[in-house]
């Protein structure tokens, strides 16, 4: 087994270009076990690019994605999450006729080992027990969203990339949510990566930070000591970040 | 158990009932709908046994519709993909057994090789074809069921070509009389409608069918999750064409002739409107499109002239088309929910 802090997934120098767009150029960053990184950066800074070039939904253009230490450039997307690499969406894609319970089970039949959690308690830890047999057209956003983490949690995966968890949800389902994630972290070790654009749920969730801005790695380390770094505060965050306001926890 | 538990309770199976429902699947109405299917199959015998040999005939061909709709709901209903190549799945399991009785075939064994040969055909020409969506397979699938009735003709030497293929007479299965409008071919083929579709609902309740309505509806999602969807998809279209391959062995014993010209592209078309109408997930609902397809047309014709029963019969299909998503099926069980809650309430209260 991996040691604590062991580099679950990296990306190596990573370039992505579409056709002329450089989307990313030398990206470089590594998701630890037990650790929570929060991805932030403004619109078009490549956040999802770089999701969807870790899950393996693209191929970069130049550079390397590890896995473990092993260069998993080559494998494919349903490989890559066989192996251990869970998500979310954006947007959540769910099965509108089958109810959240047996959305969330189907994902379930697809884990590699007997240890992850089960589909009854993810219910209840993501906090979606109350619509567990409902449908999804008839169940709030919020609850989708954290559907789509209790999904991609149940297949036990050793790496789990939340793309915008809080996009569209309301004050009280984005502390449902930071709530959630602190409940799954306190009982798992499973590296997380989230993308998020609101400070105070990064602060909240996130030990360590980094920062994109037009494909380019701006800042990274410690979450506070980015946050305080003058070009990301010039770059992205502006002066406001304090006004944001969550009452959540401390950082894990 | 107290008051509260017991309200909760009820509520909670409202709950499940109210998406089994909506989905038009899922285990809280499992029991009700094999129910149905099981009304439907025995009304469907029973007034065939007591009517005319021509209603009787009718029926009989019911229950071959009655499996195309029940092959095409199991690709719109699982896939959302919009199949109107059943009527070439017919003609080529039709000819098949056809074939397979001329060659002096038991008929068992000549309704097995129907829906194996079916199945591979529709496995072979699925992995290509899956990679298609929406309008791109309908397309593809309506050029199969124009293709088919011409390669009948082009294959003369094998199927008698556009002179047609007349089968043996006399066909008994355990001693039942087969063929046209006896009671033996009526009982028969509402049997074997009954297996295909219990079966196949067993498989949409199971694991399997859950995987394929996650694939149908979120297929981006079931892939990145390491679902192989292309299998999933093939595996769909070959129980399809399996299912209207049993179909089309019994279109073979029933009518005894065959011809190109009975398995025409429109065919396919009709069977994707009645299986929608009646609702696509719905095996029961499949009985329904399959007398509405078989028997309405031509008892029509004893009211209006012959002419006009394409008229009605449309104005017919597009009033149940108003009843909206999931189709006649849909409203029915709505119907009876809502009266078995009245009963249940009316008790409680």
């Amino acid at each position: 087994m991996p040691d604590e802090n062991t580099v679950m997934l990296a990306a190596r120098a990573v370039d992505m270009r579409f056709g002329g767009v450089k989307a990313l150029s030398g990206v470089e960053i590594e998701l630890r076990r037990g650790i929570t990184t929060g991805l932030i950066g403004p619109n078009g800074s490549g956040k999802s690019t770089l999701i969807n070039v870790l899950t393996g939904v693209y191929r970069q253009t130049s550079g390397a994605v590890e896995f473990l230490g092993e260069d998993i450039s080559r494998v494919s997307a349903r490989s890559r999450a066989l192996r251990g690499l869970g998500r979310t969406f954006q947007h959540p894609q769910v099965a509108r006729s089958l109810t959240v319970r047996e959305n969330i089970a189907v994902a379930a039949e697809l884990r590699r080992h007997d240890d992850a959690m089960g589909v009854d308690d993810a219910l209840v830890v993501f906090g979606c027990s109350e619509y567990a047999d409902q449908l999804p057209p008839q169940v709030p956003y919020g609850v989708l969203k954290l559907m789509e983490i209790a999904r991609a949690v149940v297949c036990g995966p050793r790496v789990l990339l939340l793309d915008e968890p809080a996009a569209g949800l309301n004050h009280d389902e984005r502390r449902e949510l930071v709530e959630s994630l602190q409940r799954f972290r306190n009982t798992h070790d499973t590296a997380v990566c989230l993308i998020e654009h609101d400070v105070a749920l990064v602060r909240a969730l996130c030990s360590e930070l980094v920062v994109l801005e037009s494909g380019r790695v701006l800042g990274r380390g410690p979450t506070a000591d980015v946050l305080q770094d003058p070009r990301v505060r010039a770059a992205y965050l502006g002066d406001d970040m304090a006004e944001s306001n969550v009452e959540a926890g401390d950082p894990s | 158990m107290s008051a509260t538990t017991s309200v909760v309770d009820r509520q909670l199976l409202r709950s499940r009932t109210n998406a089994g429902l909506e989905a038009g699947r899922g285990r809280a109405l499992l029991g009700m709908r094999v129910v149905l299917v099981l009304i439907a199959v025995v009304a469907a015998v029973s007034v065939g046994l007591g009517s005319t040999s021509g209603l009787r005939y009718a029926l009989a061909m019911g229950a071959v519709y009655a499996l195309a709709a029940l092959a095409n709901g199991v690709v719109m209903g699982g896939l959302g993909e919009i199949s109107l190549s059943t009527s070439a799945w017919l003609a080529v399991g039709a000819y098949v057994c056809g074939l397979a009785l001329e060659a002096g075939w038991a008929v068992g064994w000549a309704i097995l090789a129907s829906i194996v040969v079916t199945a591979i055909i529709g496995f072979v020409v699925a992995i290509p074809t899956v990679r298609l969506r929406g309008i791109f397979t309908a397309l593809a699938t309506f050029v199969l069921a124009w293709a088919v009735p011409q390669s009948i003709i082009y294959l003369e030497p094998i199927t008698g070509g556009s002179h047609g293929l007349s089968l043996p007479t006399g066909n008994t299965v355990l001693g039942l009389p087969l063929g046209g409008s006896s009671p033996g071919q009526l009982i028969f083929s509402y049997i074997c409608f009954t297996i295909a579709g219990l079966v196949t609902l067993a498989l949409a309740e199971s694991r399997i069918g859950r995987r394929v309505v996650w694939v149908g509806e979120s297929e981006s999602a079931a892939a990145v999750f390491g679902v192989k969807v292309t299998w999933v998809k093939v595996a769909v279209w070959t129980w399809s064409a399996a299912v209207a391959g049993l179909g089309g062995a019994l279109f073979a014993l029933t009518v005894g002739f065959l011809s190109p010209d009975q398995f025409p592209a429109t065919l396919g078309i009709n069977l994707f409107v009645v299986a929608v109408i009646a609702g696509s997930r719905s095996i029961w609902g499949a009985v329904l499109a399959g007398v509405l397809l078989a028997v309405v047309p031509t008892q029509l014709q004893s009211f209006i002239p012959s002419s006009a029963t394409g008229i009605i019969f449309g104005v017919i299909l597009l009033l149940a088309l108003l009843t909206g998503a999931g189709g006649l099926a849909k409203r029915v069980e709505w119907l009876i929910l809502a009266a078995w809650r009245a009963v249940r309430g009316g008790r409680h209260a």
